[in-house]
């Protein structure tokens, strides 16, 4: 027990000088990363007002104090089956380029140090799966940990659908 | 340093743009009553200060630009030069070409041009020809040399000058010779204060330029410091450093050099710093004590304020739900704390506003160049300099209102023979002025012209294929004709407007500002273009409606009346298009459901209420489920942090928190 708070606290003080942390959540019972210093705030659900015309996965905006932040369903992001909300369900506000964007999740989890060794990259998946935010596997343990490119999974395809407008 | 010279720069772009500003009008009022010193003052005193703040920021070329400038203007200032009209025109077009100067700066380009050269040889050739004598004798001769000795206060750093910065800036003006630097008064470390300047140069220059010139170079430490400028005679060039007594000996041999401390020129202006007109460091706003603040804190504060409001009003409505509501210290003490946020709100609100007259000073400068090169005769009067209004508004107003005045001077003010044959005054009169309207501002375009010319206007319409010959129009429709992109009348396409792509232009960029233009014009008499401007771009009136359990914010500004249907009153169009008929008037009916993809409560659009809405004199009917009621709301970005959203023009946060979309109406009425 001692033996786990301690390496508990090595890990914390490991990460202060690391800069490859990543907070873990779930989706379906997957547990996916994110680079820790993206993140900017982790909320709990509120009501969203709606989008008119967005696309599925885009739940809705909420009031960030004063901000007016979209909020994307990882889930039908991933097209897994949507869930209901729950006292679990979390928004992890982070912010991607000059952007604040929520993400809609079944729970948070952990910050983990992934040491860069550890990591490997992405096999290549046959079929529909798109794995093209999937920046890389994390192993921790005997688990595997997906660890998501925020900048693709949110930037690409909107700016693809700004620039279409502007064009 | 190289921080702090950055922050320098910035000043020094916002001053100069000021200063270019006096000089014009300046120049323009001088044009009118010759004979006033105290302007020549005025306007004099804004060029040095331009010369000085670039000579010490490394921008030499508008510098030296202004130097010639400023000669000018000094043979003017002495009477060895009239300020005729064409020596008038020869400054105000330099004016011009320093201001391009500065933007080149501005964007880091340093770039002597074409004109630029041009107009520096003008300049030279307009002096006094007595002024070239001196300097072509000397310069056969050896160069004279100077002694300059700078012996800062030590709180000379601490006003923010780097001591530095001016010795380097030396070389501009001549060879140095020498340089020493004195460090006798610089203490024991044990007493050394960082903040304090203990050092003293002396420095032998060799020049042909004036002494004026080095003189500019210190002009800025004038309190700070001791600056003395010697002339050195030949037989002392000899020695480098001549001791304390031979600064005495030196003999002076230019008429306004040994004044140890104030320059020879500033003495003469002055006289002029006391009266009310702009002082040396330039704007209106520096004489009633202001601050520059970044724009970045002012719209955070204003969102923290914003934040304030809503959290006031989440905290009334949980009081009034939690039956506390009969205690009455507490409803007492939230009245007070409720009044003192509005005013808070209402005062960093102001905070963000700024006078029209920042956009209209340039009108009479315009206004005279197209007139002459129209060959108009125009009476341009201006009004409501003083209303204030958002600084984005004024930011974005320029452009339209610069082409609004080039179109009424072009296409609606006739020429002198004209106007006499039809019965007018040979002089046109062009008005412009702002007014607060209700929460937004106007701004009247008015001239006594001509005025539209609806046949003609129906007619090039038909011709470019925007209408149909047997389309029935009303006069209004028909005006609203000449915002169509690709669309002027004028008989021949002129330098100053008539391509077509001036007024549509005009009416995005009044849209984008969530504006609209109105306009009222009879033939013969004269034609009005009215521009509503919301006060800020921060705050808006709306109309709050209910569709499908959301609340849509709709700016009151372009909603003419709400209505409920009567079953007669919908008809459709070839089965798809419906159509309402409002007091005898066919308008498009939109339904917002169908527009968003949500399902309403009734889609029958008797069942529901419609909003009229109008804008660019284009109206429709939109069917909505609820009408709410009206709040001022405060504007918040959608595409900040998503993308656009077709027919929303941004959000805004409910009393309880939650976001609501504000509705883009131009969007919704334009395609009907």
């Amino acid at each position: 027990m001692t033996d786990e708070i301690s390496e508990h606290q090595a890990r914390v003080v490991d990460s202060l000088t690391d800069g490859n942390q990543f907070l873990t959540f779930t989706l379906h019972q997957e547990e996916y990363g994110i680079e820790i210093l993206k993140v900017q705030e982790i909320k709990g659900f509120s009501r969203l007002t709606p989008i008119p015309n967005a696309p599925h996965y885009v739940k809705g905006v909420l009031n960030l104090r004063g901000t007016v932040v979209p909020i994307i369903d990882l889930r039908s992001r991933f097209s897994m089956a949507e869930k209901e909300q729950d006292q679990f369900t979390v928004i992890i506000v982070v912010n991607v380029g000059s952007k604040v964007v929520g993400l809609l999740v079944d729970t948070v989890s952990d910050v983990l140090q992934i040491p860069e060794e550890d990591i490997c990259d992405t096999p290549e998946l046959a079929g529909s799966v798109d794995t093209s935010y999937v920046s890389g596997m994390g192993k921790v343990k005997d688990r595997l940990v997906m660890l998501l490119d925020i900048g693709k999974l949110i930037g690409v395809e909107e700016l693809e659908i700004v620039e279409e407008i502007a064009a | 340093m190289s921080l702090e010279l950055e922050e320098f720069l910035l000043g020094f772009f916002e001053e100069t743009d000021e200063q270019l500003g006096q000089i014009e009008e300046g120049l323009l009022l001088l044009e009118k009553s010759y004979e006033d010193p105290d302007l020549l003052n005025t306007i004099f005193r804004a060029a040095h200060t331009i010369k000085g703040n670039s000579g010490m920021l490394g921008l030499p070329e508008i510098a030296n630009f202004t130097h010639r400038v400023e000669e000018l203007l000094d043979n003017m200032r002495d009477g060895a030069v009239s300020p005729s009209g064409e020596n008038v025109d020869l400054l105000l077009r330099s004016t011009d070409c320093l201001r391009d100067l500065v933007n080149c700066a501005k964007q880091g380009l340093s770039c002597e041009t074409e004109e630029s050269t041009l107009l520096a040889d003008q300049l030279q050739s307009a002096l006094a020809v007595s002024e070239e004598g001196p300097p072509q004798t000397d310069s056969a001769q050896e160069m004279p040399r100077y002694e300059i000795r700078f012996t800062p206060y030590k709180s000379l750093v601490r006003r923010g000058v780097d001591p530095l910065l001016l010795i380097e800036s030396l070389p501009q003006v001549g060879s140095i010779l020498s340089l020493e630097m004195q460090t006798d008064s610089v203490p024991d470390l044990s007493e050394f204060d960082t903040q304090k300047c203990y050092l003293a140069w002396c420095v032998e220059l060799e020049t042909r330029e004036p002494v004026q010139s080095i003189e500019d170079i210190f002009e800025f430490v004038d309190d700070d410091g001791q600056v003395e400028i010697t002339r050195l005679n030949p037989h002392q060039i000899s020695d480098p450093l001549p001791a304390e007594p031979s600064v005495e000996q030196a003999t002076p041999d230019i008429s306004n050099e040994p004044s140890p401390k104030a320059p020879g020129n500033q003495e003469s202006s002055q006289p002029t710093v006391r009266k009310p007109a702009p002082a040396r460091s330039g704007s209106v706003e520096d004489s009633n004590e202001s601050i520059r603040v970044s724009l970045k804190k002012v719209e955070h504060l204003i969102n923290t304020v914003g934040e304030l409001v809503i959290a006031n009003s989440v905290l009334n409505q949980t009081i009034g739900a939690t039956g506390a509501a009969d205690q009455l210290p507490l409803i007492e003490a939230m009245a007070l704390v409720d009044t003192t946020t509005r005013d808070l709100q209402e005062q960093v609100m102001a905070v963000r506003l700024l006078p029209m007259s920042t956009v209209f000073r340039r009108l009479p400068r315009l206004v005279r160049d197209l007139a002459s090169e129209l060959n108009r005769e125009v009476d341009l009067q201006i009004c409501g300099e003083d209303t204030e209004v958002d600084k984005q508004v004024i930011e974005e107003i320029q452009d339209p209102l610069v082409h609004l005045v080039r179109n009424a001077l072009d296409h609606g003010l006739e020429p002198a023979e004209e106007r006499l044959a039809a019965g007018k005054s040979a002089q046109g009169v062009l008005r412009i002025s702002a007014f607060h309207d209700g929460g937004s501002v106007a701004i009247e375009i008015k001239d006594d012209g001509r005025g539209l010319d609806t046949e003609r206007i129906k007619a090039k319409a038909i011709e470019r294929g925007l209408i149909r010959a047997d389309e029935p129009l009303t006069d209004r429709q028909i005006h609203a004709l000449i915002f169509h992109a690709g669309f002027s009348t004028a008989a021949q396409v002129t330098k100053v407007s008539g391509r077509g792509v001036g007024m549509d232009v005009v009416r995005k960029n009044i849209e984008n500002l969530s504006g609209v233009v109105e306009l009222d014009s009879t033939l013969g008499k004269g034609c009005t273009l009215t521009i509503k401007l919301p006060l800020t771009m921060a705050i808006l009136d709306g109309l709050t409606v209910g569709l499908a359990g959301e609340i849509y914010i709709i700016p009151l500004l372009s909603v003419v009346e709400s209505i409920r249907l009567d079953s007669r009153q919908v008809q459709t169009v070839a089965g798809k298009k419906e159509v309402i008929l409002v007091r005898n008037e066919p308008l498009p009916l939109v339904r917002l459901h169908q527009r968003f993809g949500v399902t309403p409560a009734s889609s029958d659009p008797c069942e529901g209420l419609v909003i009229i809405l109008e804008h660019q004199n284009n109206r429709v009917g939109l069917l909505v489920d609820e009408l709410h009621g009206q709040q001022q709301v405060v504007m918040k970005s959608v595409e900040k942090n998503y993308q656009k959203v077709e027919g929303v023009g941004g959000a805004t946060i409910l009393g309880d928190g939650r976001v609501a979309f504000i509705l883009d109406v131009a969007g919704l009425t334009r395609g009907q």
